[in-house]
């Protein structure tokens, strides 16, 4: 890497370099490398897809709003009786269902790999994203995780949607102006694991998986495939449960129309803990003094904030009616 | 062994021994480890995508570098540019930078080189990121040139950030160079 030349020629002050040469290699020396290693390797090679080519009313789609989804959830509790074949890993992930219903805060980085082929309401997201996204029950709070700062957004306990674009300015969307087409994208984006699990009970085929090597210890794995005929957003699913607690570990989901190439997003469990109610809020994400656009306060300012989330969409979705 | 297996089993070897220095790396760089991580992971991932564009088991340690370097620098910028102050929350992985082993050291030795640590650590975090970033690289043997190209500036820029890096440690850092000569 060094040039004969800049080898050659002396170095005053060698005994700096080598101290910070020597800080690196001692810090180097303690870094783990298998853990950031596994989530390299899990984000470039996702587990396998399984053969696609169901039939998929891809009209049905668009229509699964929020609130239907929600309601299956409800529902799913018919599927909660064992299959046959299959009881093992349907029993397990509805104790997991149960589990995630209560309101405990969770944290788990996302990592998306979205296809450059399939329509995103984000344009001017990256294919590869990662974030780290704070759920409790039916709040959710996405932050990124690569130190963009500024672009918190999340959805508060009364279901509105908002983004804190930086801490002196926010911008929120009630619940009953979020239009279906986004309501749906934003459960494709963010993960309600009693509604992912709601769906996988009802909808897929379950089989439990040998531990892989890249595994964590102490969890087991389910891999849940689409029934024929299912109408899911989700062609495949690949769950890791932990053996004790029944907490989603890890859980990799490829999503997206059939025919197209899926966006692949893992999420991976990084930490539980109390957080402060207020963090799923948008004020929780903003510092004094700071301003609130909405559609009646600073409407021009609220549009151009969505749009810059939503790009043109935006105009179609908030613009004047 | 199938020659895609090869290709895996190669990339994932360098995937493994490089990952330890980029991740200290950009510790270093970011100051906090969980960011840090996420950049690393960022980075491997899209040189891992492009893999066969490139001979990542042989240049992809100074690509990879070069992306690392350019990815902390705009995510720092970024973070001054939204104006939060969540840089200036302290240095929480200070003491990371310990000895690998110290049982290997006496007490007092042991006593000396933490010092010496803290005192790189602090002199280090409080230069500017680019001369943090050029120095460091420097140590890790990168050439000037390549050193000018992870930072996007010319070779006589990258050389004047290293001089002033350099200049600006040895002020804070003389006390100590004897224990670092020896």
């Amino acid at each position: 890497m060094t040039d004969p030349d800049e080898a050659a020629e002396p170095m005053p002050d060698d005994w700096i370099l080598d101290a910070v040469r020597r800080r690196m290699d001692r810090a180097a020396e303690r870094v783990d490398p298998r853990p950031l290693f596994g989530r390299i390797t899990r984000t470039v090679h996702p587990a396998p897809a399984v053969p696609a080519g169901r039939a998929w009313p891809r009209w049905l789609g668009p229509t699964l709003t929020m609130a239907t989804a929600v309601g299956l959830v409800l529902l799913g509790g018919w599927f909660f009786e064992p299959a046959h074949g299959h009881a093992g890993p349907r029993e397990l992930l509805a104790a997991v269902q149960e589990v995630h219903r209560l309101p405990i805060d969770r944290c788990y980085l996302v990592e998306c790999r979205r296809s450059p082929n399939a329509p995103d309401p984000f344009p001017n997201a990256p294919l590869l994203q990662t974030s780290r996204l704070w759920t409790r029950g039916d709040r959710f709070f996405l932050v990124p995780g690569d130190g963009r700062i500024g672009r918190a957004w999340g959805r508060d306990e009364n279901g509105n949607l908002w983004i804190a674009p930086t801490p002196r300015a926010g911008v929120r969307v009630e619940s009953r102006e979020i239009p279906a087409a986004l309501a749906t994208t934003l459960d494709m984006h963010t993960l309600r694991v009693d509604q992912v699990l709601g769906d996988v009970l009802q909808h897929f085929d379950l089989t439990e998986v040998e531990a892989a090597d890249e595994g964590l210890s102490g969890s087991e794995t389910v891999r849940a495939v689409p029934r024929r005929g299912a109408f899911t957003f989700l062609r495949w699913a690949t769950l890791e449960v932990d053996r004790e607690t029944k907490v989603l570990r890890r859980l990799v989901i490829a999503r997206g129309p059939f025919g197209k190439a899926p966006s692949i997003t893992t999420y991976t469990l990084v930490e539980t803990r109390a957080l402060e109610t207020a963090r799923y809020s948008l004020e929780g994400h903003l510092r004094e003094p700071f301003e609130v656009y909405t559609r009646q306060h600073q409407p021009e300012r609220w549009l151009g904030e969505l749009r810059k989330m939503y790009g043109p969409m935006a105009d179609r979705w908030f613009g004047p009616k | 062994m199938t020659a895609a297996k090869s290709m895996t089993a190669a990339l994932d070897a360098w995937v493994l021994a490089s990952l330890p220095r980029a991740v200290a790396f950009a510790r270093s760089l970011v100051r906090d480890d969980a960011t840090a991580d996420d950049l690393v992971q960022e980075c491997y991932c899209k040189l891992l995508y492009k893999a066969g564009e490139y001979d990542l088991p042989r240049d992809g340690t100074r690509l990879l570098f070069t992306a690392l370097t350019r990815a902390c620098i705009d995510r720092s910028r970024r973070q001054r540019a939204s104006s939060l102050d969540t840089l200036l929350d302290g240095d929480p992985n200070d003491s990371q930078f310990g000895m690998a082993d110290p049982r290997a050291l006496a007490p007092e030795a042991i006593a000396q080189q933490n010092e010496l640590e803290a005192a790189l650590d602090d002199a280090l975090g409080q230069l500017p990121l680019t001369q943090r970033a050029a120095l460091e690289l420097k140590g890790l043997g990168y050439s000037l040139r390549e050193i000018a190209q992870a930072l996007d500036v010319s070779e006589s820029n990258a050389g004047v950030l290293i001089y002033r890096a350099r200049q600006t440690l040895a002020g804070r850092l003389m006390p100590y160079r004897d224990e670092v000569v020896r």
